[in-house]
C-alpha cells in the first residue's frame, strides 16, 4: 500500500511552479475531464479532445485563483462543464436561442464523482489488484492481453478479477468517511 | 459513503476510462509548452517593428500583383468546414445508431432487410451481448454460492457494456469499407490499394474486439457453471455457447475483411482465441450435464 497526496497538496506544489506536480495532477484528473465530456455532454472525440487541452490549459493558467486547494475537482467539472456548453452552442449555432444542457448532466458528475473516490480507493490496493482492475475496467482489456503483460495464466484472470473487487469493497468499507468527502 | 457492491465497483470502475495518451501527455507539458511560447512572444515583440515593414511589404506586392483581399471567400471555406460533418452525421443509417435502443423485433427485421448491413458482425456483437447478459443473470442468482459470484456479475456487464455498441459500430465501419471497395475506381491509382486496405483493416478492427469479449465470456459462463447456482447452471452453460458462437462468428468476418494469408497474426490472433473459447464451452456443457 503507498501514501496518496492530497489534492491540496498537489494543487499547492503544481502552484509552486512544480511541473512534476502538474504532470500528477493530469493524470490524477484526465479520466475525470474526458468522461464529463464524452459521458455527461456526449461530445465526439473531436470536440472531447478540444475542450480537454482547454481544460487545462485554463486550469495551469488560472490556478493561482483557487481560494480553496482542495477544491480543485470541483473547479475542474465546472470549468469542463462550461467548455462542453461552449462547444455544443458553437457546433449548432445555426439554431435559434440558447441551447439546453443534455438531461442528467449533474447525475452523470455525481455518479463520476463517485467513481473518482473509487479509483482513489483503487490506488490503495496492490499493485497487482490495481493493473488488474484498471486494466480489465478502464482500458478494457481482454483476459488474454491482461495474461500476456502481467504474466499470468488467463484461466486465473477472471477469478483474480473477482477477488480484487472484493479487496476494492473492504478497502472503500473501511475508508474514513471525513477522508473520502474531502477526495483526499 | 454509500454502501458499495462488486456490480457498483465495477460499473463506477468503467465510467471512467482511460483519454487517449497523446490527449495526456499533451497537456502534461503545458508549463514547458507555455515556457516556449513565452519565449516565442518575447522574441517576436522584439522582432514587432521588423515584422510591420514586412507585413506592409508584402501587401504592397500583392496590390502590385492585382491581388485584393476577398473577406467573403474566406467565410465561404469556413462555413463548408462546419457544414461536413453535419451532413455526414444525417446521412448515416437510423437504426444503426438505435440498434441496441430499438424492440428486439424491429432489430431482427433490420437484419433481414436485403442490405448488407447490418450483418454477421452486428448480429455477432447481439449474440455476445445476450451471453453477457445471461452470465449477469445466472451470477446474480449465485450469490449465496459461490464468494466470487458479485465479481463475475461486474465483468459480465463490463463485457455488455464493451460489445453492445460494436452492433451499432461494425454497421459504421463496414458500411465505409463496401463504400470504398464499390468507388475503388474513384480513388487515385497511387493511393487506391492504400485506402482500401485501411478501410477493410478498420472493418476488421470490430470483429476482433468481438472475438475477445465472446471468448472472454465463454470462460467467465465455464466458471460460472462449475461454482454457480445449480439451478441455472443450464443457463450458463447457454451463455458460453452464446459467447463461442459469437467470437466464432466474428473470428470469420476478419479472415474474410482481411483477406489475408494465414500468417497474418491478427487471424492467428483470433482463431487461437476461438479455440479457447470452444475449450470453455465444452467444460460448460460437460459441468453442466
Amino acid at each position: 500500500m503507498h501514501v496518496v497526496e492530497t489534492d491540496a497538496q498537489l494543487v499547492a506544489r503544481c502552484r509552486a511552479g512544480d511541473d512534476d506536480a502538474w504532470r500528477e495532477l493530469v493524470d490524477r484528473f484526465s479520466r475525470y475531464v474526458y468522461a464529463i465530456s464524452v459521458q455527461a455532454f456526449r461530445l465526439s472525440e473531436a470536440d472531447a479532445e478540444d475542450v480537454f487541452q482547454e481544460v487545462f490549459a485554463r486550469a495551469y493558467e488560472h490556478l493561482h485563483r483557487l481560494r480553496d486547494d482542495s477544491a480543485i475537482r470541483p473547479w475542474l467539472a465546472q470549468l469542463t462543464r462550461r467548455l462542453c456548453l461552449d462547444t455544443i452552442r458553437s457546433g449548432a449555432r445555426e439554431q435559434v436561442g440558447d441551447l439546453p444542457e443534455p438531461r442528467d448532466v449533474d447525475d452523470t458528475i455525481t455518479r463520476l464523482d463517485e467513481a473518482l473516490v473509487v479509483h482513489e480507493a483503487l490506488d490503495l490496493l496492490s499493485k497487482d489488484c490495481r493493473e488488474i482492475l484498471d486494466r480489465f475496467f478502464a482500458q478494457d482489456e481482454s483476459y488474454r492481453r491482461i495474461g500476456e503483460a502481467l504474466d499470468l495464466p488467463p484461466g486465473t484472470i477472471a477469478s483474480r478479477i473477482s477477488r480484487c473487487l472484493v479487496k476494492l469493497r473492504g478497502e472503500l468499507e473501511g475508508r474514513n468517511p471525513a477522508a473520502v468527502e474531502s477526495g483526499g | 459513503m454509500r454502501d458499495y457492491d462488486e456490480e457498483i465497483l465495477a460499473e463506477r470502475l468503467r465510467a471512467l476510462p482511460t483519454p487517449p495518451q497523446a490527449w495526456v501527455q499533451a497537456a502534461q507539458e503545458i508549463p514547458l509548452a507555455r515556457r516556449g511560447l513565452d519565449d516565442i512572444v518575447d522574441r517576436a515583440r522584439a522582432d514587432q517593428a521588423f515584422r510591420d515593414a514586412l507585413i506592409a511589404d508584402l501587401e504592397r506586392a500583392l496590390e502590385g500583383a492585382g491581388y485584393e483581399p476577398h473577406p467573403a471567400l474566406a467565410e465561404a471555406v469556413r462555413a463548408d468546414c462546419r457544414s461536413s460533418p453535419l451532413a455526414l452525421r444525417e446521412n448515416r443509417p437510423a437504426m444503426a445508431d438505435d440498434l441496441m435502443a430499438a424492440p428486439l423485433g424491429e432489430v431482427l427485421d433490420t437484419l433481414a432487410e436485403e442490405g448488407p448491413a447490418p450483418g454477421g458482425g452486428s448480429a455477432a456483437a447481439i449474440v455476445v451481448a445476450m451471453a453477457a447478459g445471461l452470465v449477469t443473470m445466472v451470477a446474480r442468482a449465485s450469490k449465496e454460492h459461490w464468494e466470487e459470484a458479485g465479481g463475475v456479475i461486474g465483468q459480465a456487464e463490463a463485457f455488455r457494456a464493451r460489445v453492445a455498441p460494436l452492433a451499432a459500430a461494425d454497421v459504421k465501419v463496414y458500411t465505409e469499407a463496401l463504400g470504398a471497395l464499390r468507388n475503388r475506381d474513384q480513388l487515385e491509382a497511387r493511393y487506391r490499394d492504400q485506402k482500401l486496405e485501411a478501410a477493410l483493416e478498420r472493418a476488421a478492427e470490430i470483429p476482433i474486439k468481438i472475438t475477445e469479449a465472446g471468448a472472454d465470456l465463454a470462460c467467465l459462463a465455464a466458471l460460472l457453471v462449475q461454482h454457480g447456482n445449480p439451478e441455472v447452471r443450464a443457463d450458463a452453460a447457454a451463455a458460453a455457447v452464446f459467447a463461442e458462437a459469437g467470437a466464432r462468428a466474428a473470428a470469420k468476418l476478419v479472415e474474410v475483411n482481411l483477406g489475408t494469408t494465414e500468417d497474418d497474426p491478427r487471424v492467428r490472433h483470433v482463431r487461437a482465441l476461438v479455440g479457447l473459447a470452444q475449450e470453455a464451452t465444452q467444460r460448460a456443457l460437460a459441468a453442466a450435464q
